[in-house]
């Protein structure tokens, strides 16, 4: 029961702040989607740069 | 030449002789066209008609042209030693658009009398007639060698779906598109653009697949 | 230092990518109107604008109303409630040739804004009516400071196009040069040619992600603004670019399992380099036809907003063409770096 209780709040929760956050996206001119967009394609282009080095790397140890 | 014309009618005798092959593709057909028409009781619209048909005509093509360079057939390998990759290749893709052209025609029929007789009429039937041939060849020349690429693996039929599906989309759009067309009764001024489309498509593959086989041929 | 000045390129593209593409302010446009209605009882518009200066400029402003035929009707600011909120009480009048009317509102600071589909309803339609001329206490200003066009829904996420189309265009350059060292690769038999177009289709795929990520998160906010922001509706659009990146992804899936299915090495590298090329071909005829058989199925794409009005906007040329090459760039230098290392592992691994 506390568990469901929990679940229940805890969806409350997210949904208030998902429509704030939609509400103040919109209210910014939806300047947040770049930033977004940017950080995809920044994260992506680290991520896989980071694996790279990772196989140079073990090239390196034999 | 007559080498292309004697491989083509030895495959045809030995598939004859074997009458699996032309049995299951078949009874492939003949089932899932049945299946569709208890599943969509009569409940159905031209778009829905024109996809359902390449969509069956599709995976039916796939069944029939995986065999194409199967395993078994390594059996024959010394047949293929008398004769250039080149014209391999041809034989395999004439056999196939043979065969993609009678499953394209029994399938058309299939839905004509199961699925429904509303949509066809003798106004735009030798037009749709048309793009189903045009779409059968297409899927043939398409098909074949991917089938050579993939009977190269160890899972055939798995890697012909999984190879076979992307690279098959465009043709495979241009033809519902084209098929459409006509079926809603526009003529060849109107829909032309699209018939023009999948010949270049169809030339191009074909010369691809003359160029690029040798390569994977040679063992 | 010789070799080098293309990733310097890459670098200076995509520095002023990022400095000119954000920090160029955005047209001031107008954002909402009250009512797309105008009736007899209903004469007064609330407008709300965006980037607008409505207060700040409130001596040289003034507001018409104009349809296609030509004609005016007059209207005027009964009351500026702050920069980006007004009202406007317009002159009904009973006889129009044409009943839509676009919404124009101009001051010296913002240039002329407008504002379409405002519909005069109950009034006589095709009475006609000559064009009279535009109304005495309208004037018109133009705009000619360096700024990105307005488009509505789209707003400052239009900066987009600098992040996420290139994506798309570098996918096709990698996928290109792909399919160019595995013809190489077939007329030459060097291992080291399809080392380079296997990394290349690495690199390639990450970009088609990267694509289909960006695309996926800008459709959402802009054209589904009104689905729940956890609901899976609207992540997904049907745009052609976006169903290429997604069989892009399929196909080049595909050659990674091929390659992985074959054991012996040199024949996996001949097999692999004759689908990739069957493959990039098929590609790229879908590129060419499908936005025409999507074009056929959806007649009203020329009337998206996102497509049409700011394609041929000369400012935004000015960072999305330098936003391509530097991306281009970008993911070719990546692609060197992976296929050199992936070179030294195979040398590393059959010269020992």
């Amino acid at each position: 029961m506390r568990t469901k209780i929990f679940v229940l709040f805890t969806l409350i929760a997210f949904h208030c702040r998902a429509e704030g956050l939609k509400e103040s996206i919109h209210h910014s001119g939806l300047i947040w989607i770049v930033v977004a967009v940017l950080m995809i394609v920044l994260i992506g282009i680290f991520a896989y740069l980071f694996r790279l080095e990772k196989k140079l790397k073990e090239i390196e140890k034999q | 030449m007559t080498e292309i014309a004697h491989f083509v009618k030895k495959e045809f005798q030995l598939d004859w002789r074997n009458r699996t092959l032309i049995g299951s593709i078949l009874l492939y057909v003949i089932s899932s066209i049945y299946v569709t028409h208890l599943a969509f009781q009569n409940a159905i619209d031209l778009p829905t008609w024109n996809s359902l048909f390449w969509i069956i005509t599709l995976f039916t093509a796939f069944n029939a042209s995986s065999k194409s360079f199967s395993q078994e057939e390594r059996k024959f390998l010394y047949l293929y030693m008398l004769i250039s990759p080149q014209k391999l290749l041809i034989s395999k893709m004439l056999y196939n658009i043979l065969l993609m052209l009678i499953i394209g025609s029994l399938s058309l029929f299939g839905f004509y009398l199961f699925i429904s007789n509303e949509f066809l009429s003798t106004d735009n039937f030798w037009l749709y007639y048309l793009s189903v041939s045009l779409g059968a060849i297409g899927l043939a020349v398409i098909l074949t060698m991917i089938s050579a690429i993939a009977s190269k693996t160890g899972n055939q039929t798995g890697m012909m779906a999984i190879l076979g599906f992307p690279v098959i989309i465009p043709f495979l759009l241009a033809t519902i598109k084209f098929s459409g067309e006509t079926l809603i009764g526009k003529g060849l001024h109107l829909s032309g653009s699209y018939l023009l489309m999948m010949s270049a498509i169809i030339v191009m593959v074909g010369l691809l697949s003359y160029l690029l086989f040798p390569y994977i041929w040679r063992e | 230092m010789q070799n080098n000045w293309w990733k310097i390129l890459a670098c200076i593209l995509l520095i002023y990518t990022l400095i000119v593409g954000l920090s160029t302010p955005i047209e001031p446009g107008l954002k909402s109107v009250s009512s797309l209605i105008i009736s007899p009882e209903n004469t007064s518009i609330h407008v709300e604008g965006y980037n607008t200066h409505f207060l700040d400029q409130k001596e040289s402003q003034s507001v018409t109303l104009r349809n296609d035929s030509g004609q005016w009707v007059c209207a005027e600011i009964s009351k500026v409630i702050s920069n980006t909120e007004l009202l406007v009480e317009i002159d009904y009048t009973p006889k129009v040739s044409q009943a839509m009317f676009r919404l124009f509102i101009s001051n010296s600071l913002d240039g002329t804004m407008e504002y379409s589909d405002m519909n005069f309803k109950g009034a006589e339609v095709n009475a006609f009516i000559r064009a009279n001329s535009a109304c005495s206490n309208f004037t018109g200003y133009s705009k000619d400071t360096f700024a990105f066009p307005y488009v509505r829904n789209l707003y400052e996420s239009i900066r987009n196009l600098f992040f996420h189309v290139p994506m798309w265009f570098a996918m096709i350059v990698i996928m290109l040069l792909s399919a160019i060292y595995g013809i190489l690769y077939l007329a030459k038999g060097e291992i080291k040619r399809d080392i380079q177009s296997e990394t290349a289709i690495s690199v390639g795929l990450l970009l088609a992600f990267l694509g289909l990520a960006t695309g996926s998160v800008w459709a959402k906010f802009t054209w589904s603004e009104h689905t729940a922001i956890w609901s899976l509706q609207g992540w997904w659009v049907d745009d052609p670019k976006l169903n290429g990146s997604a069989i892009a992804t399929l196909i080049y899936c595909a050659y990674y399992v091929l390659k992985r299915s074959i054991n012996d090495k040199i024949s996996a590298a001949r097999i692999a380099a004759v689908y990739n090329i069957f493959a990039f071909v098929m590609f790229f005829v879908l590129i060419m036809i499908y936005p025409r058989i999507q074009g056929g199925l959806h007649p009203g794409m020329e009337n998206n907003p996102a497509f049409s009005s700011y394609d041929l906007n000369n400012n935004l040329r000015l960072v999305f063409y330098p936003a391509i090459i530097g991306f281009i760039l970008l993911s070719i230098w990546i692609w060197q770096i992976r296929s050199r290392i992936a070179w030294l592992k195979y040398k590393r691994e059959y010269e020992d």
